[in-house]
């Protein structure tokens, strides 16, 4: 259809893994401009390998990922171009300093170091006294500012943090979910979330998919989420059904 | 509880069940790559050592007595360097932040660091034994098994002196570290090199060279200049040009490999952005390249005015100089995690070609090509995770 907003995430019948063995399998998922994903799922049940295989980490062995209408394996620096993703903190550089590391992935992305969404970010999220400290002296928390910070750069249309959020103060959690949640709100970003704080989910998702043994077990849209919030901690109810059963 | 004797011995055990693991984990392909194309250079090198060996058995036999004392000469040593990193290795593994809350005694910890070098010694030594007897049978020695036991003797007393002196009760009272080393190791350098490192991808050349090892950065560089400085003298006072040249290319050359790193291309912090393999694989090699030949440039115009080396030798010597960096830059993408493993594969490549030119000529060197286009290859495969 012409003029039609491709999704910002379009997974097909994707496989992945590591060594040529699935360890996710038959995932389909759509996520649409304005849609914040919750990605659950208990320790192993593959929602990294997931985040690692939508962000060209490991090598797909079926199955098809598009991003914004870019197939990923195509087009693979097209396709990263339009997301942004929140490396683990230990990931990061340790020998470059958080104004190198912002750079570095300004240069890439082609812009410059400061073209966030929120003006002065590194005194917003609190870690502008570490700019120019190494990586490696930074806390846990400072880096996953960092990393938020880098997946920010340029304003790609779909941001990808895996677990992201944990370890955070509630200061910096708070102004970073603002942050996220007015982009969504504007409708040209999309967000996935892994997490398992389900609260998390409750206040800010639209959307969320709980993965079970690398598929998809349970999926719930926009209103079914807005069903369970209506009871007081239907969210969580619902979720935790899922994690039981 | 398991004391920490039998922890690090369960531990090494798991390391190798591991490994045997994620070698079996492998792509088939890949697999299969690695096991033909490795096996059959390997087979023709040991054939190629055992002609060798045969053909030159009457020469050998008139050194007997030197080469054997070179022979056990260089096995004590190699005792001595593998007794090092397996006390190091040993050592580093008892100083892990979460063994730091059991309650073990550094005396007992220590006694520990002794018992971790017991499996790799073993099986290192027998290594060495099977390897000395095939080449003392093959050079045609009189009483080889002797001789291969004094080879073997050598490497074991080098190994257990060694272990056995560094065996301090210093890995209970090492301070445990709960973060990584928080300094660059590189750091004047990195500062050094900046400016020349901002092009895009920005810091990439820092971010390589940072994680490399003062230590042998220090050595290796160290080396390179004692090269340079030799070779100059050499030359300038026989008036060899060639002489001084060849020391310059040698000592660039060692610059190169000593900064080389290609790690960051493996980083998860890389491969999601957008940036293509070449790029990002010239980004590694920017920084090393551009020293080395400035390197080169330097002591190749003290050696024109000091040697008269005419500019064409120069010339040509910078354009070898670009190619062998080349290869050993593309070697080290297609093994990014594996810097040590790719610096040996380079000059084994490198070695190998000289050696089969003497049969083949140079059509040998079509083959070393499409080593370097088959490690390109790989290196881009592993970046796009195909």
């Amino acid at each position: 259809m012409p003029g039609r907003v491709p999704p910002a995430l379009h997974v097909r019948g994707l496989a992945a893994g590591y060594g040529g063995a699935a360890v996710v399998s038959d995932i389909d998922l759509q996520v649409q401009l304005g849609d914040w994903l919750g990605l659950l799922g208990a320790n192993g049940s593959g929602k990294s390998t997931l985040l690692r295989a939508i962000t060209g980490q490991i090598p797909m062995l079926e199955g098809e990922i598009s991003i914004s209408g870019i197939n990923l394996n195509a087009a693979p620096e097209r396709a990263k171009s339009l997301l942004g993703y929140a490396v683990d903190g230990p990931d990061l550089p340790g020998t470059l300093t958080p104004r190198q590391y912002l750079e570095l992935v300004a240069s890439i992305r082609r812009c410059t170091a400061n073209a966030w969404p929120v003006e002065g970010l590194p005194n917003h999220f609190g870690f502008a006294p570490w700019l120019d400290e190494p990586i490696a002296a930074c806390s846990l928390g400072t880096r996953a500012k960092v990393s938020i910070a880098a997946a920010l750069l340029g304003a790609p249309p779909l941001l990808i943090l895996d677990e992201s959020l944990n370890g955070l103060d509630p200061v910096s959690s708070w102004r970073i979910k603002q942050i996220l949640r007015s982009m969504v709100a504007g409708g040209g970003h999309a967000v996935i979330l892994s997490t398992h704080m389900l609260e998390t989910v409750s206040t800010v998702c639209n959307c969320a998919v709980f993965l079970h043994n690398g598929r998809i077990a349970r999926r719930w849209d926009a209103a079914a989420l807005e069903a369970a919030r209506a009871a007081p901690g239907g969210v969580e109810t619902s979720i935790m059904q899922a994690l039981s059963d | 509880m398991a004391s920490p004797v039998q922890f690090v011995w369960r531990y090494q055990l798991l390391l190798m069940r591991n490994a045997a693991r994620q070698a079996w984990a492998c792509h088939r392909r890949d697999t299969l790559v690695i096991a033909l194309g490795g096996g059959l250079l390997l087979v023709h090198e040991i054939d190629v050592i055992h002609i060798e060996l045969t053909e030159h058995a009457a020469a050998l036999a008139k050194h007997g007595m030197r080469l054997l004392a070179a022979g056990a000469g260089m096995t004590s040593v190699a005792g001595i360097l593998r007794a090092r990193r397996s006390v190091r290795s040993s050592a580093s593994l008892l100083s892990r932040p979460w063994l730091a809350p059991l309650p073990w005694p550094s005396e007992t910890l220590a006694q520990a660091q002794l018992s971790g070098c017991v499996l790799p010694g073993l099986a290192q030594t027998l290594l060495t034994a099977a390897l000395a007897a095939l080449l003392f049978s093959w050079a045609g020695w009189p009483q080889c098994c002797a001789a291969a036991l004094l080879a073997t003797a050598a490497f074991a007393t080098g190994f257990v002196t060694t272990a056995l002196a560094m065996h301090a009760p210093t890995v209970g009272q090492r301070p445990v570290r709960a973060v990584e080393p928080i300094a660059p190791r590189f750091t004047p350098f990195a500062t050094w090199i900046a400016p020349i490192d901002r092009a895009r991808p920005a810091w990439c050349g820092t971010w390589a060279v940072a994680q490399l090892r003062r230590r042998s950065g220090v050595l290796l560089f160290g080396s390179a200049a004692i090269i340079t400085a030799i070779g100059c003298t050499i030359a300038i006072a026989q008036a060899w040009p060639f002489v001084a040249v060849a020391a310059d290319w040698v000592a660039a050359h060692m610059i190169f490999l000593t900064l080389l790193n290609a790690l960051p291309l493996a980083s998860p912090a890389l491969r999601p952005q957008p940036i293509g393999f070449v790029p990002a694989a010239f980004a590694m090699l920017r920084i090393p390249l551009v020293l080395s030949l400035l390197a080169f440039a330097g002591a190749g115009t003290i050696s024109m005015v000091a040697t008269g080396a005419p500019a064409r030798l120069v010339a040509a010597a910078s354009g070898l100089l670009l190619l062998a960096n080349t290869i050993a830059g593309i070697t080290a993408i297609g093994l990014p995690t594996q810097r040590s493993l790719a610096l040996f594969v380079y000059v084994s490549a490198v070695l190998l070609t000289l050696y089969e030119q003497i049969e083949y000529g140079y059509a040998i060197y079509v083959c070393l090509a499409a080593f370097t286009a088959f490690m390109f290859r790989q290196g881009r495969r592993s970046f796009y995770a195909r």
